[in-house]
């Protein structure tokens, strides 16, 4: 075994071959580098080096090089200290930070093994620390832009493992045959290789499909990095800068600050209803997680009539270095305490710079983040003390206790709440009210005469608002003085979340339910190439939280009537393909590297050129070595063929051109042509220029004479 | 034709490590890019499986043998590849290294028989990894000959027995032996016409008038080859060897040589007139009796070749 | 009977006069043998090309007849030799004979001492006495009692065998064959032609009244002329690879022998002269791969012409021609 491993390989003469698999290994090395790996200096070395080692390697490729290989030897160590010292020196041992350097380090040393690739065996182990680095690229990447990597990298990966292939092939001795000649046509490589790709792609789209989601087991990695600390302006206060001049922590933007498209009102310390316009469809944030869920950041529990307030103003600050553990609220930590919960993983990649609030489901336990402190106010809801902007990523794992439709029909039915209790004190706090409008509390009654339990009461309110109202974003403006929630229900009949939301919330409070308003994100379309949900802009929603005593605060959205985007989710890694391709032209994303681009261009026009270049040559070259017997006879038989009379291998010009002459070309003169062919061709002097002219012209003459037979099917 | 997998080409082995090691990553991290790779491994996994496996299926194959070999020579099968995919070809049976086919092929695949005897069928493997060269599949087509390929033995140069060393006369294709059989019988008187050559010089001088020599008839020497093919397998081989070394040697100097061998059916004795048949003869001899002692021509020389080397006077033959 | 060798390089070579002698002697010969224009034509070229002719056929098809008609028209000697299994190699050289009036040996020549000999079914002469003819046909002398005697020049051996019969026969084995250019089978005449000879036209009668066209010498020329007929490298390695796809056929145990590519060329040059042309074509060669290789091949399973016909017409139908 040692023995094998040792042995000398045959260089690999093709360079076909090396070139396919020099561009899939600059492929993966310009995607993970595209991640944000290395700086501009490795950047540089990577493409050139590696496209020069590659060349380096195919001159190289006879010779012993002792020296090199201790030269690249001594290479990857440099690199592997390097890398341990980035990942020494790291504040932290999370498998987060190391992925970095370490993809630092692999980059290095695909550098360095591109110097020594002289055999088939070696180009082929240099494909598979490809692999490896687009695997790494995978890891790393959050976007989709990572496609175009994937394919340029996936086609030269599938033409190197053909080419590999027929240079193995080749290396066996050829069957001879008859005549001496080898016993084989030349065959092409790109039907099969077309073929296998076409092939390869059915069956992993197939698997894609079937196979289970990243992420669906335990998560061990929670990714946390914030590109910088700008400390809010009033710790502890919401601060949005999206909004604009609207922005609650800020006097900083001037009065002519325009909001944001992306902004939401509702990310603000009190939500006005009577506010009309939506964001826009901008990608605000990924998050990755196991299971969609509305993503929510705050919540409120004061009304008025037409604005909603907080009436927590003093939020409590929790510490802590990855994570931050936070409480919850007092009645979520006692049922948690209490009952089996459910966790979810999810971690929050920023888009666009937004609130400082911690978007996550219901109800974060643990908080990774790149900060020490952040703020936590008694709905569990959390503020952080720095702007979170581009590239902020955090992770949350949350919890909720495991809920069925039965449960919540059983919860806490018939009970009333003793005072100091938990559940007390929530039905006290959110049960406020200003003065309702009788004909809102008199439907309320209505509706739910006939439920029995709150479950039932919830979702009668909200078949009743299914079925009388219109969910639409083009509603008329709130008249001033009217009640929204009187408005809606009788006088407009239409609204959106935040119309809805409310209603419910206000009946339901009317009815004695404890209820509140929520406002957040919907989960977002999944990317099922990244597996992360993308979050727009318009996905910010309102929606009303139901507390059931026993149970804890559920989440309830009547737009859910109306369609809502989001189909069932299961949890294989392929869901929402055939929507998400459908949904998008095929775009070019916009961080394309120009690196990428120069070279798809550069190694086009080269190998373009080349082959022009050697084609001419060749045809320059075997149609001087032709002779005027040889490409007479031709045009003969292309006439010949044109007509439907081609000529047999096994037949001389004799036979053929008096073939001809008694068939397609009827001119007795041409039975002639085959007599001045075979002179020219075999006699001692050939024959003269006159002759050859004659011949031609009898040729055209004949030709012109009869007219071709089309193509012969 | 029975398609099977033979094995995992190292680069595929080292492949299914680090998918293994990269799935581990994916659900760690939980990166969909990560599945987006590994369900392409797996598309490329299983094409590299499957196509081998079809391809060969599609293939049609067709072998045909020459009806004679030697041990130790190539010899060459006709190959004929309808639909073949690219891969490579080799003999089994008689074996042979492998060769490569791109595509349809009709030419001769070289194999080297490296046992005497009669073979009834030929085998022929084809073997593809296309289009990918991750896994290799292999099928086995076996060919019922209809004239059965008769390998003979490797021959060992021997010599001729020392009363049949003939001189050679003249080129061309073969050698004329020089009538050392002829015997004189008497001189009687010159007749015109006579070759001069056979003029007795002697007797001339005695009696006064030419006289020429009276030969017998000329007769072309023959030589019986007993072939003793008992014993252990090794000996038996050997024994064949040297019987046909020794039956090309006569031929060659142009002796009627007669083979007595013992086949499958029963003994045999035949004249062997090309080295083709001393190839086939041999080819076909077995050990399992004593071998025939006769009939054979008259002034047949014999020489037993075997085992041991009594020499038993056989009927209507003659020792030196 | 002329048996010196001539001097072949200070006859004049004109081209033509060789292509007129062809004409000439194939009219000559048609006289005879009514409706058999492809043997004629063959026996021709093979008499042209300076190689011997075997015809293999089924008795009284006009063989002998055609020998003799051969030599009739060349003008020169005619030796005649009757295969008899007990015809001994003397017969066909010579003897010495011991003359008592000059007290010395006489060297008397056999009848292969002649421009044209027929030797008729030659199958029936033993193999030793075969191997006598063929040797004298390969070196044009035969040695006699120590003394070397030159054959005359042209020497033109037409020997003839029938296929069918194998009792009391020695068939030629195929390197005995391989000594002839050209084996022609006649074939039965057509019903026409067969009911001309009933009829009195062409045969024996005809042969009586056949005139020589042409003189010993002036066949030498010709000889000598075709051998410089120009053939191209390309014509060259179109037969090179005929001869080569004779080697390698699955069925032929063993292929033509250069000497055979060799008598091939001369056969083509000799057809080329016949119509004209100064060079060689590829129809040429093609027209005589058959009957120069198809006898020069042993097959599995016996040698058999038919078979081994078709064998060389495959291979020159599949064969790509040259295009120069």
């Amino acid at each position: 075994m040692l023995r094998k491993a040792n042995a000398p390989r045959p260089p690999e003469d093709s360079v076909a071959l090396r070139v396919v698999v020099a561009i899939a290994v600059i492929a993966a090395t310009t995607a993970t580098l595209a991640q944000g790996v290395g700086g501009s200096g490795l950047r540089v070395a990577a493409t050139v080096g590696i496209a020069f080692g590659f060349a380096f390697s195919h001159w190289a490729r006879h010779r012993d090089g002792y020296l090199l290989k201790v030269g690249l030897a001594l290479g990857v160590v440099i690199a592997f200290a390097s890398f341990l010292d980035a990942v020494l020196g790291a504040s932290t041992g999370s498998l987060a930070e190391i992925q970095i350097p370490l993809a630092e380090l692999f980059l290095w040393v695909q550098l360095l093994h591109a110097l020594d690739v002289p055999a088939r065996r070696d180009l082929l182990f240099s494909l598979l620390s490809s692999l490896v680095l687009m695997a790494v690229a995978g890891v790393l990447s959050i976007s989709g832009g990572l496609a175009v990597y994937l394919v340029v990298w996936g086609v030269a990966t599938a033409s190197s493992l053909v080419l590999a292939y027929r240079s193995e092939i080749g290396d066996l001795p050829p069957l001879v045959d008859v005549h001496g000649r080898l016993a084989e046509q030349r065959s092409t490589v790109t039907r099969p290789l077309i073929g296998a790709v076409a092939l390869v792609l059915l069956v992993a789209t197939a698997v894609f499909l079937v196979v289970p989601a990243a992420g669906a087991g335990r998560a061990v990695a929670f990714p946390a990095q914030l590109p910088s600390r700008v400390p809010v302006p009033d710790q502890g206060g919401l601060a949005n800068p999206s909004l604009g001049a609207d922005d609650p922590s800020g006097p900083g933007a001037g009065p002519g600050q325009q909001r944001a498209s992306f902004g939401y009102f509702g990310f603000s310390q009190t939500m006005d209803t009577s506010l009309r316009g939506r964001p826009d469809d901008t990608l605000v944030m990924r998050v990755k997680a196991a299971r969609p869920d509305f993503w929510r950041g705050q919540t409120f529990d004061l009304w008025d009539g037409r604005v909603w307030e907080q009436s927590d103003h003093e939020p409590a600050t929790r510490r802590g270095s990855s994570p931050i553990e936070l409480r919850g609220s007092v009645e979520d930590r006692a049922i948690l305490d209490r009952s089996a919960s459910v966790e979810l993983v999810q971690t929050v990649y920023v888009e666009r710079p937004g609130p400082n609030l911690i978007f996550a489901a219901a109800s974060p336990q643990s908080l990774y983040m790149s900060d020490n402190a952040v703020f936590e106010l008694n709905d569990g809801t959390v503020r952080t003390g720095v702007e979170l902007s581009r590239g902020a990523v955090y992770s949350v794992v949350s919890r909720r206790p495991a809920v069925t439709e039965s449960i919540l029909r059983a919860a806490g039915e018939g009970r009333v709440a003793r005072p100091g209790t938990v559940d007390r004190n929530v039905a006290d706090r959110y049960t406020q009210l200003p003065e309702v409008p009788e004909r809102v509390a008199r439907l309320a009654r209505d509706v739910t005469a006939s439920s029995l339990t709150t479950y039932d009461k919830v979702r009668a309110l909200e078949a009743w608002m299914g079925a009388n109202t219109t969910y639409t974003l083009d509603i008329p403006p709130l008249p001033a003085g009217a009640d929204a929630v009187e408005q809606y229900l009788f006088v407009d009949k239409q609204g959106f979340c935040e119309q809805i939301g409310t209603a419910l919330v206000v009946m339901l409070r009317s009815l004695g339910v404890p209820a509140r308003l929520a406002v957040g994100y919907t989960p977002g379309e999944r990317n099922p190439f990244t597996g992360l949900f993308e979050v727009r802009a318009d996905d910010a929603h309102a929606w009303a939280e139901v507390y059931f005593p026993g149970v804890g605060w559920q989440a309830f959205d009547p737009t859910a009537a109306v369609p809502l985007a989001g189909e069932p989710f299961s949890s294989s890694a392929g869901t929402g393909l055939v929507s998400f391709l459908a949904g998008r032209l095929p775009s070019l994303p916009a961080q394309a590297p120009e690196v990428l681009a120069g070279l798809g261009a550069a190694l086009a026009i080269t190998l373009a050129g080349a082959g022009a270049v050697r084609r001419r040559v060749a045809k320059r070259r075997a149609l001087a070595a032709r002779t005027w017997p040889d490409l007479f006879l031709e045009r003969l038989e292309v006439a010949g063929a044109e007509r439907g009379r081609p000529r047999r291998a096994s037949e001389s010009a004799i036979r053929y051109s008096e073939a001809l002459s008694t068939s397609v070309l009827p001119d007795r003169r041409v039975a002639d042509l085959g007599h001045i062919i075979e002179t020219a061709a075999f006699g001692p002097e050939g024959v003269e220029d006159r002759e050859r002219r004659l011949a031609e012209s009898v040729l055209h003459e004949a030709a012109s004479a009869s007219p071709t037979a089309g193509r012969e099917p | 034709m029975s398609v099977r997998l033979t094995g995992l080409s190292r680069p595929a082995v080292a492949l299914l490590a680090v998918v293994a090691g990269l799935y581990g990553v994916g659900r760690t991290t939980g990166s969909g890019w990560l599945m987006v790779i590994l369900s392409a491994v797996a598309g490329v996994g299983v094409v590299a499986v499957a196509l081998p496996v079809l391809a060969l299926r599609r293939a049609q194959v067709e072998v045909s043998a020459p009806q004679d070999g030697t041990v130790g020579r190539p010899l060459e099968l006709q190959l004929r590849l309808h639909r073949a995919p690219i891969g490579k070809a080799r003999a089994v049976a008689p074996a042979g290294e492998w060769f490569r086919v791109l595509g349809a092929v009709d030419g001769p695949l070289r194999a080297v028989p490296d046992a005497r005897g009669v073979l009834s069928r030929v085998s022929v493997e084809l073997s593809t990894a296309t289009p990918l060269g991750l896994v290799w599949a292999a099928a086995r087509v076996t060919v019922e000959l209809e004239h059965p390929l008769e390998i003979g033995p490797q021959p060992l140069d021997a010599a001729l027995p020392p009363a049949l060393q003939l001189g050679t006369d003249g080129d061309g294709d073969r050698r004329r032996p020089v009538l050392a059989g002829d015997l004189v019988r008497g001189v009687r008187v010159y007749a015109p016409g006579d070759a001069r050559k056979l003029v007795d010089w002697r007797a001339t001088a005695r009696a006064g008038e030419l006289m020429v020599k009276d030969l017998e008839g000329p007769t072309t020497p023959s030589l019986g080859i007993l072939v003793d093919l008992r014993g252990p397998a090794t000996t038996a081989e050997q024994t064949a060897s040297e019987a046909a070394g020794l039956a090309l040697r006569a031929l060659g100097a142009g002796l009627l040589v007669t083979l007595l061998t013992v086949e499958r059916e029963g003994a045999v004795v035949g004249t062997v007139d090309r080295p083709v048949e001393v190839g086939r003869r041999l080819a076909r001899a077995v050990g399992g009796a004593a071998p025939p002692d006769g009939p054979l021509p008259a002034g047949c020389y014999v020489v037993r070749v075997g085992p041991s080397r009594p020499d038993p006077v056989p009927a209507g033959g003659r020792q030196p | 009977m002329t048996s010196s060798r001539v001097d072949v390089a200070a006859l004049p070579q004109s081209f033509g006069a060789a292509t007129d002698l062809a004409g000439a002697l194939t009219e000559n010969l048609g006289r005879v043998i009514r409706g058999k224009a492809e043997p004629i034509r063959l026996a021709v070229t093979a008499l042209l090309s300076g190689h011997h002719l075997l015809l293999e056929d089924v008795p009284g098809v006009g063989k002998t007849l055609l020998a003799k008609a051969l030599a009739r028209s060349l003008g020169g000697s005619f030796g005649r030799i009757q295969g008899t299994p007990d015809l001994l190699p003397a017969e066909l050289t010579g003897v010495s004979v011991f003359r008592k009036a000059s007290e010395d040996w006489e060297f008397r020549p056999g009848p292969l001492f002649a421009n044209v000999v027929l030797v008729d079914e030659i199958n029936r002469a033993t193999p030793r006495t075969q191997s006598a003819l063929l040797e004298a046909m390969a070196e044009r002398q035969v040695t006699v009692d120590g003394t070397s005697w030159d054959l005359p020049d042209p020497f033109f051996v037409v020997a003839t065998q029938n296929p069918v019969e194998h009792v009391g026969t020695f068939p030629l084995v195929e390197g005995q064959r391989d000594r002839f250019g050209l084996v022609v089978e006649i074939g039965h005449p057509s019903k026409a032609a067969e009911r001309d000879l009933l009829l009195g036209a062409g045969g024996a009668e005809a042969l009586q009244g056949l005139r020589p066209v042409c003189e010993p010498l002036a066949l030498a020329a010709a000889v000598a002329t075709i051998r410089t007929v120009y053939c191209a490298p390309a014509i060259a390695d179109y037969i090179v690879d005929l001869v080569a796809g004779t080697r390698h056929h699955g069925e032929v145990v063993l292929g033509a022998s250069p000497r055979a590519s060799l008598s091939l060329l001369h056969a083509a040059k000799a057809g080329a002269t016949m119509a004209g042309r100064q060079f060689v074509v590829p129809d040429d060669v093609r027209a005589l791969a058959v009957p120069a290789l198809a006898h020069r091949l042993m097959l599995r399973g016996g040698s058999d012409l038919a078979t081994a016909s078709g064998i060389v017409s495959r291979i020159v139908d599949t064969l790509p021609v040259p295009r120069g």
